[in-house]
């Protein structure tokens, strides 16, 4: 896949996994982009990897994570949800979501944004993160209590 | 709905659907449009940032009656870049310009009275009056610098030299000046301090670091070029700038290497513009410049030493290089067959295609051990890493290797702070990691996962070890080492690092050495 055919395609789930992982969204598309030049500086090598999805959002989380600690802290505000109305209960459970990853450690909602979202393996997942697969298992049996356990996540 | 025993893929499902809930702009088809390619290199970023700018750009680029956007020279509505200016010259500059002029002091890494940036910043939207504010740099009391900033005035006393902003540095009566690999041009004094009579290198100079690029034709963001600051001593394989052979009479000296970059927002594509000056007695009697890509294409030599020899030669193989190998005659630590060392050494910029020659282990040493006051120092740097030791045994400063790469120094009295085990190599980044990088952090790392570091007497390296440089000579061949390494049966590309620690006679630290993997 060329580059410009891997921008196509994968752009969307990148900013909307870099929303999840805690990103304000104005700033989600810029860091995508970061990312993908990064990425394009060394496309010949990415594309060779088994999974360039993962060599990919390995980027995307360094990216991410400069960026954290030079522009924003990456929380949602924390306001009750609003009434739903029936037809607006994808959004509610959206926003529902996304307050849940942000009331995480960063380290549980990167494993489950990636596990979950961006569908990498658990050794896929630990590549990117660079910690063994075992962390991976045990931060996302962690991960996915908390998630449960959510009382706005429970009420959606 | 509530969930007391959450799947798979009950997170799939609620991910998916609360990400759907983001909206976003669909990525737009490539632009091809190419006529302004005044510079290649310019060009080619121009392209990736087509790619990535989307709808917004297909827009601009020629569906509708919109003219296109000039991606290389502000119109006078904008603000200028203020790159290679001191804060005297950006305010003259500005008013001249028409803009009302304001200053205020930031920390910053470059020299104190550089301009570092403006308000609104390079490229905003301006109109005849308004004001900007000059950023100019206060010193870096307040920060950590991730390279060594004492070299950067030389440097910027170059710089403002070739754009005729300020005179000329110490030059030596007879200069030569090499530029793209070409014949050596002699300049003497004081011809030489004229920028006129440096031809096509001034000129390379001023074309760089007087462009911005356009990020975003919608949201005027438009970056200034970077200057980058290196100092090395040329081997005699090495190449210079973008691949031009090194100048006979000049390997061994230590060279001031500046480059430019298009470096907007972390990428660049094609060749920086380097500049390398060579000093003798404080002066400056040789230059070697590069201004445009070679023609040969090369590559670095990857990292085989470590590796059993099968592997190591099918990985080069892979990666488009010949082989030959040669058994040591006598016996080492490692097992047989494992690579002990390799030429052209990691890192080292060569042709497609070459040939790398491999040493590989020939005999089994029963004996091998090492020795216990190598142990003792690596545990001894362990338990300051994990906060049980005020201070690991240091000679005296301790220099820091990161990928073999000098990437600071600890001074004398300053190990015992945690602080200063971090470091950054040339370029800002290693191993796909942010920098600076953590000397200490890897065994923290180890240790939140209850893994247990090993040592060893090799030195590092192995597939997808990141090693873009060679230590020196006089470190490697005065200094025995311990090697500190995670179990091989948890390092994977994506978990491995090691941590060479050199000592002296009295098992000392006198430098480290950083080794990180990347997949």
């Amino acid at each position: 896949m060329d580059f410009s055919e891997y921008v196509v395609a994968r752009r969307t789930a990148l900013v909307r996994a870099a929303v999840l992982l805690g990103c304000p969204q104005p700033e989600a598309e810029d860091i995508v982009q970061t990312t993908l030049m990064r990425c394009y500086r060394s496309w010949r090598r990415v594309v060779k990897a088994d999974q360039p999805d993962a060599y990919v959002y390995r980027v995307l989380v360094n990216t991410l994570t400069d960026a954290r600690s030079r522009l924003w802290n990456g929380e949602l505000p924390t306001e009750q949800l609003p009434d739903r109305p029936a037809e607006a209960v994808d959004a509610i459970t959206g926003l529902a979501v996304r307050r849940a990853l942000a009331a995480m450690t960063r380290e549980h909602r990167e494993v489950l944004v990636l596990r979950y979202y961006a569908d990498l393996s658990e050794r896929e997942t630990a590549d990117v993160l660079r910690i063994p697969p075992g962390t991976v298992k045990s931060r996302t049996s962690r991960a996915l209590a908390a998630l449960a356990a959510d009382q706005n996540v429970r009420s959606t | 709905m509530p969930n007391d025993n959450p799947t798979d893929e009950w997170a799939r499902d609620l991910l998916n659907r609360a990400a759907d809930t983001i909206d976003v702009d669909p990525a737009g088809p490539v632009e091809t449009r190419g006529t302004r390619r005044i510079w290649p290199m310019l060009a080619a970023a121009a392209a990736v940032i087509a790619v990535l700018a989307g709808t917004a750009f297909v827009t601009l680029g020629g569906t509708d009656s919109t003219p296109p956007v000039d991606k290389v020279k502000l119109t006078v509505d904008r603000v200028p870049s203020v790159f290679g200016y001191d804060a005297a010259g950006a305010r003259a500059m500005l008013e001249d310009a028409g803009l009302r002029v304001d200053e205020s002091p930031i920390p910053s890494c470059e020299p104190v009275g550089r301009a570092v940036s403006t308000i609104p910043e390079t490229g905003s939207p301006v109109s005849p009056g308004d004001l900007v504010d000059v950023q100019a740099s206060s010193g870096n009391d307040l920060l950590e610098c991730p390279y060594d900033t004492s070299s950067r005035p030389d440097a910027w006393e170059f710089l403002d030299f070739a754009n005729g902003r300020g005179p000329a540095p110490q030059f030596a009566d007879r200069l030569t000046l090499y530029v793209d690999g070409g014949d050596p041009v002699v300049l003497t004094s004081p011809d030489s301090a004229d920028p006129a009579a440096w031809g096509e290198l001034v000129q390379a100079i001023r074309e760089n670091t007087g462009r911005v690029i356009e990020t975003d034709p919608e949201l005027p963001r438009i970056g200034d070029p970077t200057l980058s600051l290196d100092s090395r001593v040329s081997p005699a394989s090495a190449t210079m700038g973008c691949g031009y052979a090194t100048p006979e009479d000049l390997i061994g000296r230590e060279a001031m290497v500046l480059s430019f970059r298009w470096n907007t927002i972390g990428f660049y594509v094609g060749c920086d513009v380097t500049v390398e000056l060579f000093r003798s007695n404080g002066v400056i009697d040789t230059v070697v410049a590069s201004t445009k890509s070679a023609e040969t294409r090369m590559t670095e030599v990857p990292s085989a030493v470590g590796l059993s020899s099968g592997p190591a030669t099918r990985m080069l193989r892979e990666s488009g290089f010949d082989v030959t190998t040669e058994p040591t005659d006598g016996p080492g630590c490692d097992a047989v067959g494992t690579v002990l060392a390799q030429s052209p050494e990691a890192g080292t910029a060569v042709e497609f295609g070459a040939t790398i020659h491999l040493e590989e282990n020939g005999l089994d040493d029963p004996d091998c051990t090492i020795d216990p006051g190598l142990v003792a120092t690596a545990q001894s740097f362990i338990d300051f890493a994990r906060g049980d030791l005020a201070q690991p045994p240091v000679a005296g400063s301790v220099d820091f290797y990161v990928g073999n790469v000098l990437a600071g120094t600890i001074p004398e009295g300053a190990a015992g702070e945690r602080a200063r085990w971090k470091g950054c190599p040339p370029g800002g980044q290693y191993a796909a990691a942010s920098c600076p990088v953590s000397a200490l952090d890897p065994i923290l790392s180890l240790d939140v996962n209850w893994y247990t570091p090993q040592f060893t007497a090799a030195a590092p390296g192995g597939v997808c070890m990141v090693l873009p440089g060679s230590l020196p000579t006089s470190l490697t061949a005065s200094y025995s080492f311990v090697t500190i390494v995670p179990a091989s049966s948890i390092s994977s590309c994506a978990f491995n690092f090691a941590i060479q620690l050199f000592v002296d006679t009295s098992d000392r630290i006198v430098a480290v050495n950083l080794v990180g993997s990347e997949p």
